[in-house]
């Protein structure tokens, strides 16, 4: 892969070069330019120091732990409930679906399944939370290109998504909501009918930003062809998600991993694009996000009664072992390699965050490009900074 | 899907098996081909396991069991090569048939190989000759004797799946072949580098190798068995916390939590996981196949002293940051990478904080906050009145 | 201004000006992690509308900024840019510290990178706890700074003690 990755770069800049006539006409000298730590176009505080040659990255290198928080060693001196509360806060736009891959290996090694029902509402609230980060890339993507509008629309819908998952949970951000063995509670009384409106508009705001700004010409114009990654690449630098996806790759751990939850039971599509450029990306994540909605609508019809809770002790400890649970979570794949000794809480938790590998192909897929591409293509690859340092 | 109308643009998404060159740019695909294509003789030049079946090998040399598992059937092999169909992905051109090894799992009975451990004759199926003789179980063994107990376990489990091959029975699922082919694979290409297995049937499946072998196992891996997407790499600590787990609650203190930290001989006796090791530091990475969707955890003991280990940056790239990360949070060198320095942590930071001797200071100057908010129950607080 | 920075000013004066600052509050975004999200939700979306306020919130640089807010948690490889902006900030500058982890750390007290307290580096004026805060929590600590501002002295300026929201 080191072959292809140098060889195919020095093409791709020359290629690029050449077309441009930039390199040769201008003579232009080589300047180093500091992204960040604090910028608008990093969703927090990710720096990248870029080397320029007049318009053109030579080369770009991400500096990253301005959000390391020391997840993994905070979680050898936490309980598992106390994990649970703290691992909320990595992907802070989807708390939930941070929960769920945890909870599940910490089920696995201690030989526990949720009853049904509990599956099935846990399945609803990751694509909840699904839904609740994804509206905010749509609309935040036009924000880095210039177009402020689309953020308010997401901000005013993403709203309805959070009162739901408040209404239920007690929490807007980090609802703390999944059990080992079950759920902290049931669903509140007329919580059903209303998601399903709140579905409705989800799926109307999706339309909506496909008008406004998916079929945007300029829109199309600025992410059609910027920053291609081959699925070779990607899957070399261990990209997920709707990232890889949008390479072609038809993968998809809600639909190819066992887990407990409820993906199975209903009928839905894994989305891909050819084309593996930003635009292909975006076009991915919405058609994700219409998707989720379809699959929340068809949970919520065949949702089963029964108890949301397993029997388990008062006290949790974890048998010896070692687990690896990853979900399909909205940035990509999320796992948890747990090794527990039999304690009150693990020996060791490795946490395996999407963004820190969808970002390691930053220094690949920026050599080569124009400054301009550059928001374009770090918006696309859709990072949050407590996903990348942990 | 009625409100998803796409722009006339989007047309090709709808066509996801639409051959990836129309629409990526050619020079691109030109250079992404021809490197794969390069790494065919290479890879099989030093991998004579990687062409051939896994028929010719025990590769998981239990020490109870030998002759057991080497009885991997030959007559799926004509078929593994048909079923390396159109749908596979391009890396996977230099293993040929590693996408889909349940396609090999199942096919017809199992005629048990007979017992020949010391020097088990090559199996000349299908279109390749090994190259060179596996590895004796003997000597693996040997290799392996820290982990007897692990190994035990794999033995008892070769040994159910040699008995339910030899009667020629549908293999049980619960046996999971296609990992089991995917560990003999590895076993037969390493040749003896692999010093221990888990399997957790239908779950999933770990594999220890010798620090000597890791990058060859990644090799083998990424050309060989079509684990093709880096998943993660790090590494873990086995010594017991010297600090305990610093809970002090009451509720923690009923539960014992601090009886364990100091580990059941004291401190400093390190007990390992699932495929056992021998030193404090073990890395753990884990790879996918993007088309069978199996996965494989991989492990090496790291040498206490040298703390060191081989990069393997050059065959996934995306190992580069998960090494630095290993690099500083224990301290472990990666020989041959090329970037290592501070990943996360200020570039004055002293310490590798994933090490459990390394103290939260925090922890040490003041007890768990929460303790203020602790109320007593309902009942505890009549009786401490009373 | 000489007369205002040494509290000089006649009272109907220093009202108005106190007044006139209280409902211009140029607020410039440090936007760190959880919290960052709830204060753009305040900031940005239609729902909570921080402008009604009299607080803007889009200066492109902490030169013309009146308001910091930093949400989230700040850790010591970044405090020394925290600290720099700071810097940067022209007089009279505003700190809102909002959600546990710029209060003190939060739920990484324990943590070996993260700082307890964005109050190590920076004074701060207005603490909005929470995990994350609302966003109608740091609306009502931008109301209180507002308040605090209306009535300030210029001369008493540090003398005052910190507000805490809630």
């Amino acid at each position: 892969m080191s072959m292809l990755t140098e060889h195919q770069q020095r093409a791709y800049i020359g290629g690029q070069a050449a077309e441009a006539r930039v390199n040769l006409e201008l003579e232009t000298d080589g300047m180093t330019l500091n992204i960040g730590p604090q910028h608008p176009a990093t969703h927090g505080t990710l720096r990248i120091i870029t080397r320029l040659d007049g318009e053109q990255v030579i080369s770009a290198e991400p500096v990253m732990g301005y959000m390391h928080r020391g997840y993994e060693k905070l979680t050898e001196v936490r309980t598992y409930p106390q994990i649970n509360t703290l691992i909320n806060r990595i992907d802070w736009l989807s708390s939930f679906a941070n929960e769920v891959p945890f909870i599940l290996a910490a089920e696995r090694l201690m030989e526990i399944e949720a009853p049904p029902r509990a599956q099935w509402i846990r399945t609803i609230f990751f694509e909840l939370s699904r839904i609740a980060n994804i509206t905010l890339f749509l609309g935040e993507m036009g924000v880095q290109l210039g177009a402020i509008t689309a953020v308010f629309y997401a901000f005013r819908d993403r709203e309805h998504v959070l009162n739901q998952i408040e209404a239920a949970t007690g929490g807007r951000f980090h609802p703390n909501y999944d059990r080992i063995g079950g759920l902290k509670e049931d669903l509140p009384k007329g919580w059903v009918a209303e998601t399903k409106s709140v579905m409705a508009k989800v799926r109307d705001f999706c339309d909506e930003m496909e008008t406004l700004v998916g079929t945007n010409e300029i829109f199309e114009t600025r992410t059609r062809g910027i920053g291609v990654i081959p699925v070779e690449v990607a899957l070399g630098y261990g990209l997920s998600g709707a990232n890889i996806r949008a390479s072609g790759l038809d993968w998809d751990l809600r639909r190819d991993s066992d887990t407990p939850l409820a993906w199975k039971e209903v009928d839905w599509k894994v989305w891909t694009h050819p084309d593996g450029d930003s635009f292909a990306r975006y076009w991915v994540r919405l058609q994700e996000t219409r998707e989720a909605t379809l699959i929340v609508d068809q949970l919520l019809d065949g949702l089963p009664a029964g108890p949301i809770m397993a029997k388990v002790p008062r006290i949790i400890k974890v048998p010896p072992g070692e687990a690896w649970v990853a979900t399909e979570n909205p940035l990509g794949e999320m796992g948890y390699y747990l090794v527990s000794k039999g304690d009150l809480g693990p020996f060791r938790v490795k946490i395996r965050t999407p963004s820190f590998n969808n970002i390691s192909i930053v220094p690949w897929v920026l050599k080569g490009v124009y400054v301009p591409d550059v928001i374009t293509i770090l918006a696309s690859l859709y990072f949050i900074l407590g996903d990348i340092d942990r | 899907m009625s409100s998803a109308e796409p722009g006339a643009g989007d047309d090709p998404a709808r066509r996801p098996s639409l051959p990836a060159e129309e629409v990526t740019d050619p020079t691109l695909r030109a250079e992404v081909d021809n490197p794969a294509d390069a790494n065919v003789p290479t890879g099989a030049e030093a991998a004579p396991g990687g062409g051939t079946s896994a028929a010719d090998a025990p590769p998981l040399p239990a020490a109870g069991a030998p002759a057991e598992l080497s009885s991997e059937q030959t007559p799926p092999q004509g078929q593994q090569r048909g079923a390396a169909g159109p749908d596979q992905g391009l890396a996977d051109v230099a293993g040929g048939d590693a996408g889909s090894p349940e396609s090999s799992g199942h096919t017809g009975t199992d005629p048990p190989v007979p017992a020949a451990p010391a020097n088990p004759p090559p199996v000349q199926g299908g279109a390749t000759v090994p190259e060179q003789p596996p590895a004796t179980p003997r000597a693996v063994a040997a290799e392996g004797a820290l982990a007897r107990q692990a190994k035990a376990e794999q033995a008892d489990q070769a040994a159910e799946a040699a008995a339910g091959a030899g009667l020629g029975e549908e293999p049980d699922p619960g046996l999971d072949q296609p990992r089991r082919d995917l560990v003999e694979r590895l076993g037969t290409a390493l040749d003896g580098g692999v010093l221990d297995v888990h399997i957790v049937p239908g779950v999933d499946v770990w594999v220890r190798v010798g620090i000597d072998h890791w990058h060859r196992a990644f090799e083998v891996c990424r050309h060989h068995l079509g684990l093709t997407y880096f998943d993660f790499l790090s590494a873990i600590d086995w010594l017991p916390s010297p600090f305990g787990r610093s809970e002090d609650t009451g509720t923690d203190e009923d539960a014992g939590a601090d009886d364990r930290a100091a580990g059941p001989g004291g401190p400093g006796e390190l007990e390992h996981g699932v495929t056992g090791g021998s030193t404090r530091f073990q890395l753990l990475a884990r790879l996918v196949s993007p088309t069978s969707h199996l996965g494989l955890t991989l492990k090496a003991d790291v040498d206490d002293v040298e703390l060191r280990a081989p990069t393997v940056s050059d065959l996934y790239p995306g190992a580069d940051w998960h090494e630095r990360e290993t690099w500083e949070m224990y301290g472990i060198d990666f020989v041959g990478h090329p970037n290592l320095v501070h990943l996360y942590l200020p570039g004055a930071f002293e310490g590798h904080p994933l090490r459990k001797d390394f103290p939260l200071l925090a922890r040490e100057v003041k007890p768990w906050p929460g303790l203020v908010d602790v109320e007593a129950m309902p009942g505890e607080a009549e009786a401490a009145s009373s | 201004m000489g007369l205002i920075e040494r509290g000089k000013l006649p009272k109907p004066l220093s009202h108005l000006l106190g007044l006139s600052r209280s409902y211009s509050l140029w607020v410039y975004q440090w936007g760190l992690a959880c919290c960052a999200i709830e204060m753009g939700a305040c900031f940005g979306s239609p729902r909570y509308d921080v402008m009604r306020l009299g607080v803007i919130p889009f200066p492109v640089s902490p030169r013309q900024a009146d308001l910091v807010v930093v949400s989230g948690t700040v850790t010591d490889k970044l405090a020394p840019a925290l600290r720099r902006l700071y810097e940067q900030m022209p007089e009279p500058k505003y700190v809102i510290s909002m959600g546990s982890c710029a209060n003190s750390g939060g739920p990484y007290w324990d943590s070996y990178s993260v700082t307890k307290g964005v109050d190590q580096i920076i004074p701060v004026d207005v603490y909005v706890p929470g995990c994350p805060p609302r966003p109608e929590a740091l609306l009502e600590g931008i109301v209180m700074l507002q308040q605090r501002i209306r009535d300030e002295d210029m001369a008493e300026r540090w003398k005052g003690d910190p507000i805490v929201v809630g």
